[in-house]
């Protein structure tokens, strides 16, 4: 569904990402993990076309980004759900309002956009604080609306940037059941960066780490601890003591 | 002495944000404050220097009451209490070194040799000196972070407030911040209040006050914590095993967010 | 050598600048061009037009106002007391002075107030949203930020600057008239006489003034959405917004006066 082949992405000649490969099949929850700058949020956008590929390939739902048009990867993107690391909430809006942006870009009738609507934020815990602007929020309420706004479509892709950072443990396994049963139940497939391991890997079908721009671990979480790279087994316990 | 808050309330934006909050954080005692997203405790946390005013209630700072103070005079209580924000923001066009001198040289007046020297020390102490010379936009968010902390530390506050000082951090990074306040706490003698919602972190607490809608639900040791008979509590301090999470889902009765089909 | 080594670095800067000149406009255009299209089938918010359209009124009418105010006094001023020495007596004065503002002075001094307070205004918008992240947001749900944010701006301020323009023009006209008539003692039916202005000046006045509105929008915005990343982005692309808003003003005040004076208007 989302495939990466050989992705190699420089940035103002700095190397971000460096011959990723990797496949996410449909309704599979894929998380993605590493120390802070190994390429995560750089990924992410790529793969939905935010950031050109320096070389490689990418395709989603069988379509490769790089033979699209301007006009025709805005049309894919209404079917990725996308959480940006900030938020990225429009500021001018209230929390009600930038959950139905993707909704009215969709020209819905406003019958259907108001119901749609108090049922995601119902789900994220914000139905008290529809009517509040973004700089009305706490950190973690601008998470989920950011979710809210992702998900208010159902789209079959979601990229999900740090979705339980600033989150307490609660909400955090709330939100992640969502993912969860999203992908289960609606075959989203998606993948979910995150730093929370105790919580995050759990509820994955896969892990994969990125060091520095390189993949260094795909499978399982469970056998994340026997990883052959001595980086990832320090990753995984959080200790102070290794390479890192 | 110490930072201690007396029935506070705060409304904002029409609601109860804040509610009738007793808290206190004695010398060289380190607090954590933990409770769910939008319990209110950034805006707690605010009222200590001043950034908020309280609507009732009142706050005192080694026993000066700082709620009612005048902007002007809040500088001083700023300068005795450090407020690691949670995106702190390093100016782009410094260095490290530079970030951490540049107040050095503003609030304490020193000469610029001097406070690269004592930038250098409080670099050192956060572990991050041989980065010193290179700048934030170089670094990864652990490092400038830490940068950051040591911006604050370096003016030798007497109590320190962390709003998330490891949201966002991977887990190697987070235990180092961990480390990083308990280290400066005990050796400083500094009291120190965290907002954190990293339930491995606890673990440098000595005593944890757990807030719910603005109120005050619960406050003790880790363990008091641990062997409450509060559901609430008790099902936040398991929300991060994941053993928990399914069990959970089922026990959660004011929100539905499972996800069904429509 | 190192005298041989200078041409060879003038050469260089020289070049370098070029292509960074023809790039510049050719991303603008490219903007430009997207951004018109959008014009077709409107996708912005309701209203927001309108909104634009105050706010850059706002912004700039009382600047407008007080700058073109002190222009056609000082200019007035010195315009009499030359006429009387070189001359002896003052009755040109006006319809010289009228044609001059309304062919150069008027439109180029109120587009550049108005590059620097809307054009940073606009700049400083744009790129906070670029950097927060929202333009990214916006091209996740299929918006294109062309159409989305630059075509109504341009639009809007392109209204404005027009109608500015000849606001400015008039108070102009009016302070100029006012200090001819208080510290020269010239009747305001002698000083405002339209008798040298012709239809060439009129046009050339709002050609200035049309391209101005729709280059100073543009500039902006190109500016703006080309933010860098970081907190310093925005500052920059302020900058940016305001020397290419303020320096292409002035180039198609140049462009424009020669086209017209190629076309004998
Ligand atoms: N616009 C850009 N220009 C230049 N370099 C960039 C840009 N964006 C990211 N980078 C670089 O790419 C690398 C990967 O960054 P990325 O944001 O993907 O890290 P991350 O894994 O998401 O980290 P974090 O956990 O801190 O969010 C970093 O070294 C960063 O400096
Ligand atoms: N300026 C404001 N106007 C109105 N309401 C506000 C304002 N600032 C904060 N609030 C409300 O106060 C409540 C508490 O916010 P606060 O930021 O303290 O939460 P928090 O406990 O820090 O949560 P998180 O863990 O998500 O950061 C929220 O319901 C928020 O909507
Ligand atoms: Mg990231
Ligand atoms: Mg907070």
């Amino acid at each position: 569904m989302i495939t990466f082949q050989d992705v190699t992405i420089e940035l103002n000649g700095v190397r971000a990402l460096e011959e990723v490969s990797l496949c996410v099949e449909p309704g599979e929850l894929m998380g993605l993990v590493g120390p802070s700058g190994a390429g995560k949020s750089v990924l992410l956008k790529a793969a939905c076309g935010l950031i050109p590929v320096t070389s490689g390939r990418i395709e989603i739902a069988e379509t490769p980004l790089n033979e699209l048009s301007e006009d025709e990867i805005l049309d894919l993107r209404r079917r990725i759900g996308m959480l940006f690391q900030q938020g990225a909430l429009f500021d001018a809006l209230s929390v009600f309002e930038n959950v139905a942006f993707p909704l009215r870009r969709r020209d819905w009738p406003e019958q259907e956009i108001t119901d749609r609507v108090l049922i995601e934020l119902e789900r994220v815990g914000l139905s008290h604080a529809a009517h509040l602007l973004p700089e009305e929020l706490s950190g973690g309420m601008r998470k989920r609306t950011g979710i809210a706004r992702a998900l208010v479509t159902d789209p079959p892709v979601g990229l999900f940037d740090e979705p339980i950072a600033g989150l307490d443990p609660v909400t955090g396994s709330r939100i992640l059941n969502l993912l969860r049963t999203a992908s289960t139940e609606r075959k989203v497939t998606s993948i979910a960066v995150g730093h929370e391991l105790d919580t995050l890997l759990p509820v994955c079908d896969r892990v994969a780490m990125l060091l520095d721009g390189r993949l260094v671990y795909l499978g399982s979480a469970s056998e994340m601890p026997e990883a052959e790279h001595l980086a990832v087994r320090q990753f995984f316990m959080g200790s102070e003591e290794g390479p890192l | 002495m110490g930072i201690e808050m007396r029935n506070l309330t705060k409304r904002l934006g029409g609601e109860t944000v804040i509610e009738g909050v007793d808290l206190s954080v004695r010398m060289g005692e380190i607090l954590f404050v933990v409770g769910e997203s939008g319990a209110g405790k950034s805006v707690l946390m605010r009222h200590v220097i001043g950034l908020h005013k309280p609507d009732w209630g009142s706050v005192y700072v080694d026993g000066e009451r700082v709620d009612s103070l005048p902007e002007k005079k809040l500088y001083t209580v700023r300068e005795r209490c450090g407020f690691v924000f949670q995106h702190p923001a390093l100016l782009d066009f410094l260095s490290l070194e530079g970030n951490v001198a540049m107040p050095l040289r503003r609030r304490r007046g020193m000469g610029g040799t001097q406070a690269a020297e004592e930038a250098r020390l409080w670099l050192r102490r956060v572990g991050i000196v041989d980065e010193g010379s290179r700048f934030p936009d170089e670094v990864g968010a652990g490092v400038k972070k830490r940068a950051s902390i040591a911006r604050v530390l370096a003016l030798q506050p007497r109590y320190v407030v962390y709003d998330e000082p490891t949201t966002g951090l991977d887990p190697v990074s987070a235990r180092r911040i961990d480390a990083l306040i308990k280290r400066h706490a005990e050796e400083q003698d500094v009291s120190t209040i965290v907002v954190s919602h990293d339930l491995r972190s606890l673990a440098i607490a000595h005593r944890v006050a757990f807030l719910h809608r603005g109120r005050l639900r619960a406050t003790g040791t880790l363990d008091e914590l641990r062997a409450s008979s509060d559901p609430v509590v008790r099902r936040f301090l398991l929300g991060g095993n994941p053993q928990s999470t399914e069990a959970l889902a089922t026990q959660d009765d004011d929100i539905c967010y499972s996800y069904r089909r429509e | 050598m190192v005298i041989e080594a200078q041409p060879h670095r003038a050469v260089f800067f020289l070049g370098r600048t070029a292509v960074g000149v023809i790039r510049t406009v050719g991303s603008m255009v490219l903007l430009g061009g997207r951004a018109l299209s959008g014009l077709r089938r409107p996708t912005w918010p309701a209203g927001e037009l309108f909104s634009q359209a105050y706010l850059a009124g706002n912004r700039s009418l009382l600047l407008v106002a007080i700058t073109l105010a002190f222009v056609g006094m000082v200019l007035v001023f010195h315009a009499c007391i030359q006429s009387q020495r070189v001359l002896g007596e003052m009755s040109l004065v006006g319809p010289a002075f009228l044609q001059l503002i309304i062919r150069e002075f008027g439109p180029t001094i109120v587009a550049l107030m108005i590059a620097a307070r809307v054009g940073a205004g606009i700049s400083a918008e744009l790129a906070s949203m670029v950097v927060t992240e929202q333009v990214d947001a916006l091209r996740m749900n299929g918006a294109d930020p062309a159409r989305y944010l630059v075509a109504p701006r341009l639009v809007s301020v392109w209204i404005m600057t027009v109608a500015l323009c000849v606001f400015g023009c008039a108070v102009a006209a009016v302070s100029g008239a006012v200090t001819a008539n208080l510290l020269f003692g010239l009747s305001y039916d002698t000083f405002i006489s339209f008798s040298m202005t012709r239809t060439g000046d009129l046009v050339t006045g709002l050609a200035k003034a049309s391209a101005y509105g729709f280059y100073i929008p543009l500039a902006a915005s190109w500016a703006g959405l080309s933010a860098s990343s970081g907190s310093e982005g925005v500052g920059r692309a302020t900058t940016a917004g305001v020397v290419v808003g303020s320096l292409g003003v002035i180039v198609l005040s140049a462009v424009i006066g020669a086209a017209v004076f190629g076309l004998g208007l």
